[in-house]
């Protein structure tokens, strides 16, 4: 009581008003959530190794903290609680207690409680109804379960069983009377578990020192803040280029920019990575729901996760923390068989659940695996049928990847019946949406027998995407005046330059629809001037004149070109919202500031195809183009014409395609080179294009083998489509070199086999070291 | 929070019967906002036209590394938009930040509630909702504005 009176009064003088105290509980709640998800983490843990002290100690500190604060901020039920779950700790801590199966789920149980608790603390400041007094016999009874020898101490737990249940007994089910009750029984625990308090005084002080020295060199900082610093980050940016160009000329001031310059940079940079956190955050609370889940459907999983420490914007962890759920979810109950299933198929009976995460430019990839029994496509197309989300002629027409994307449509379930798990035809669609929302995607691979996979593509950053400038011309009062717009990279798939002369011939018409043939298809074409409105009065195939480039875009799933005026350089733009009114224009998904200071509004390309209608026209195209996004991008060929033969270029090392006056192809020892920005790069010609007429154009691929780069020249590039593997008659071996591509077999270019440059040591000694470095610029 | 804020200046103009504006020039005629409701003054700036916008807006403003939404003072009176650059007016409101644009900003003075006049009836009715009142200067009128009127989302209901 003493000790009390002086805490409280201690209370009184550091704490004079009630923000302090709120802001102490807030303190308390952050750390205990933290406390609790240690201990999760811990408790999954201990039932591999339930031997491990260090695991049980570290448990034991996390409840023994919450006791221990919330004592002294008055919250009598949450202490009762976590002084129960202390006790059943301490006998495991002391080894008087093995950690059994039971025992762990009752302390998961304790460990619900206590989380259920904080959240009504956090949502309404006080604990809340509802009694213990269950979940306190539990963990009451689990101390029992294992009564260790004829020691001393082992009547204490007996003691404490007897004082709960007589309080229990004592107390009538109303509410008004547990306070006392529970006081009670804190009373006669109190007097009880001396010892072992003690104990774990010591050990958690011990652990207070070694937190220390991390939490020293870490701060908790408002995320309110760190989007303010953001901003403000982001006006010095623009602030610094403004000051760039006004002190360009003035030779004092150069080298005082450029230190802004760098300084500046920096600083965008660490604010960047201060809100960045490890997807560790949003992975910890899996291997809890995979034990719950498995054990729930009677199924055996294994959960290996990689990549933990790859780090994302916090906003966005926190938006992929439901998707993830929902695909570990699904994964566990429809991809991974029950044990018997899996022994017949002649798998280990524990299923493997793999997470994994990992950055691949400017993306962050997660991926949940499972090596379960793949997605039943036929099943998959008749629930869709049934849940009437496609026709049965359609459905007839879909291949099976196709099929397979049917389970992202909103409604779709193949659950027989609907359980708590799963099955209530929110699931994938909830993904999906979730993930396109902060500028993601989805994709999915199953192989019937080995497994489904399911990656999420997530952009590094919410706030800043990289974009292409375009530009477009706007006939304001004044004249004519060149108006800039972003375009997001994620849907730009490629572009095409028409010059003056072309442009008025190769958009071709059908009534007051343009199209543009690319690699033989028709392509829809949208005029983003005419769309903004300008260019009225004067019809648009009027002819255009001047320079012209499509940017061909594909946003979910609809193709279509995009024609604008012109094109500026690529750039990562700070993505800032709209007011509410330019949003109801539904052509613009934000603006932003340009490095030149200058305001560019954010198109939507998905809402722009929307607006002209391209999805109804496209319906075929947009399946099938679908079909060779999913194809995946290994077996995806360019095809190409060399001379009279066609051949296959895979796609992934396909760079880009050059089209060149034929007088830039020069010769390095009879071999044909060509010079691009300071590089020198072999030319592989068997067809002897490079001879033709020296002003005439030739298009040349350049592609990607391992480090280095070549070229290949071709007669015309004709296609892009997806090739599938055949097998050597007679043998069960893949025909290596040729693809079925189109339904023809197509030889595969061997890039490695395009001979390097002649080596160095063959030139000629006395070539003299100023033309021999020329010769290799 | 801005009707609040509204009537709190209100009370303040009848009890002190003082009230602080802020000139501002649209075409030929005067106006005022109370100056304690503008939160920056942004002198000639370029404004980004926006495409498809209502003919109220009158652009994008770059305002501290926030884009905000320009109400163009000249398109609500009815008049030509002008070319060039601006003075831009930040105000908040319920939608966030936001600008006006007026041809220019003028001096800050100080009006007394006996000279305040309410809208007169003949006004058009789309006036009225604008205009929050008059104070009769020596040898001009000065028409009052009431930034919660020509806040963008406002705007849009109002004109639709």
């Amino acid at each position: 009581m003493q000790a009390s009176r002086v805490i409280l009064l201690k209370f009184l003088i550091i704490f004079p008003d009630n923000l302090s105290v709120d802001d102490l509980t807030r303190e308390f709640l952050i750390e205990s959530q933290e406390g609790l998800d240690r201990m999760e983490r811990c408790l999954t843990e201990l039932e591999d190794r339930p031997d491990d002290r260090e695991l049980i100690a570290d448990i034991f500190r996390s409840v023994h903290t919450i006791k221990g604060t919330t004592g002294f901020l008055g919250f009598v039920r949450l202490e009762k609680l976590a002084h129960a779950g202390e006790n059943l700790l301490g006998l495991l801590r002391d080894g008087r207690l093995r950690a059994t199966q039971e025992i762990i789920s009752g302390l998961l149980a304790l460990l619900d409680g206590l989380r259920s608790i904080l959240d009504s603390i956090e949502s309404d400041g006080n604990e809340g109804g509802g009694g213990d007094d269950a979940m306190i016999e539990r963990l009451v009874v689990l101390q029992q379960t294992e009564p260790s020898n004829t020691s001393v101490q082992a009547s204490p737990p007996q003691k404490r069983k007897k004082s709960t249940r007589k309080s229990r007994a004592k107390q009538p089910p109303a509410q008004a009377a547990e306070t006392t009750a529970a006081l009670a029984v804190l009373q006669s625990l109190e007097t009880t578990i001396d010892l072992p308090a003690n104990g774990a005084q010591d050990s958690a002080s011990g652990g207070t020192a070694a937190r220390s020295a991390t939490a020293d060199s870490t701060l908790r900082v408002d995320i309110d803040l760190l989007n303010r610093m953001m901003n403000l980050v982001g006006e010095l940016v623009l602030t610094r280029n403004q000051i760039l160009q006004a002190t360009a000329t003035d030779a004092g001031f150069a080298l005082l920019s450029r230190r802004l310059d760098m300084v500046t940079a920096d600083l965008r940079e660490s604010v960047m990575k201060a809100r960045m956190q490890p997807v560790s955050h949003v992975f910890a609370k899996f291997p809890r729901m995979v034990r719950d889940l498995s054990q729930m459907l009677n199924k055996r999983v294994v959960l290996e996760m990689e990549g933990q420490e790859t780090e994302l914007d916090k906003g966005l962890l926190e938006a992929i923390k439901d998707p993830l759920t929902h695909s570990v979810r699904n994964a566990i109950d429809h991809g991974i068989e029950m044990p018997e299933v899996r022994e017949q198929s002649g798998k280990s009976p524990e299923g493997t659940l793999r997470l994994r995460a990992y950055q691949e430019g400017s993306h962050v990839l997660i991926e949940v695996s499972d090596d379960g029994g793949g997605m039943p496509v036929e099943r998959i197309r008749d629930k869709a049928i049934e849940r009437k989300l496609i026709s049965r002629e359609k459905a007839a027409q879909l291949s099976e990847r196709e099929l397979m994307q049917l389970i992202f449509l909103p409604g779709f379930s193949t659950a027989e019946a609907i359980t708590n798990v799963s099955g209530r035809g929110v699931g994938m669609d909830v993904v999906r949406t979730n993930v396109e929302k902060i500028g993601g995607k989805v994709e999915i691979e199953s192989r019937p027998g080995k497994g489904t996979t399911l990656r999420l593509r997530i952009p590094l950053t919410l706030a800043i995407i990289p974009a292409l400038i375009v530009r477009c011309k706007s006939n304001s009062s004044s004249g004519c005046l060149q108006q800039s717009f972003a375009l997001p990279q994620g849907a730009l798939h490629e572009l095409v330059h028409l010059s003056a002369d072309e442009a008025s011939t190769a958009i071709e018409w059908i009534e007051n629809a343009a199209l543009y043939r690319l690699r033989g298809k028709l392509l829809p074409l949208v005029f983003l001037d005419s769309l903004l409105g300008h260019g009225e009065g004067t019809p648009a195939h009027a002819g255009r004149s001047g320079e012209t480039y499509i940017a061909v875009l594909n946003a979910d799933g609809r193709h279509y070109g995009l024609v604008v005026d012109g094109l500026a350089d690529p750039e990562e733009i700070v993505v800032k919202p709209l007011s509410s009114v330019l949003k109801q224009i539904a052509l613009f998904s934000g603006a932003t500031v340009l490095g030149n200071g200058e305001m560019a509004l954010i198109l939507d390309p998905g809402a722009i195809a929307a607006r002209a209608g391209i999805r109804l026209a496209e319906e075929t195209e947009d399946v099938e183009e679908r079909r060779e996004l999913t194809t995946g991008t290994s077996d995806e060929y360019l095809l190409i014409e060399v001379g009279v033969e066609q051949a296959a270029l895979p796609l992934s090392d396909v760079l880009r395609i050059e089209r060149l006056p034929r007088s830039k192809m020069e010769r390095l020892r009879g071999r044909p080179v060509l010079r691009f920005e300071g590089t020198l790069l072999p030319v592989e010609d068997s067809a002897g294009l490079a001879n033709g007429d020296v002003d005439g154009e030739m298009t040349v691929v350049v592609c990607r083998d391992g480090e280095r780069h070549v070229g290949i020249a071709v007669t015309q590039v004709l296609d892009v489509a997806a090739g599938s593997t055949l097998a050597e008659a007679g043998t069960e071996a893949f025909a290596a070199g040729v693809t079925l591509l189109k339904e023809r077999v197509t030889g595969v270019v061997n890039l490695a086999r395009v001979p390097a440059l002649p080596p160095m040591e063959l030139l000629p000694s006395q070539f003299p070291e100023q033309e021999f470095a020329e010769a290799w610029q | 929070m801005a009707m609040t804020t509204k009537d709190s200046s209100t009370t303040a103009v009848t009890a002190s019967g003082v009230l602080e504006v802020c000139s501002v020039r649209a075409g030929d005629a005067l106006f005022g906002v109370p100056i304690m409701r503008v939160l920056e003054i942004l002198g000639k700036q370029t404004v980004q036209t926006v495409p498809l916008a209502p003919a109220y807006i009158g652009g994008l403003v770059h305002y501290r590394g926030e884009v905000l939404t320009a109400v163009s003072l000249r398109q609500l009176l009815g008049l030509s938009l002008q070319d060039g650059l601006s003075d831009v007016l930040v105000f908040e409101g319920w939608d966030g930040y936001f600008g006006l644009m007026v041809d220019a900003v003028g001096e800050v003075s100080t009006v007394s509630s006996e000279k305040f006049e309410a809208n007169p009836s003949t006004l058009e009715d789309r006036h009225k909702a604008l205009f929050a009142g008059t104070y009769k200067l020596d040898g001009s009128l000065l028409v009052m504005l009431d930034p919660d009127h020509f806040a963008p989302d406002q705007l849009a209901e109002v004109e639709g």
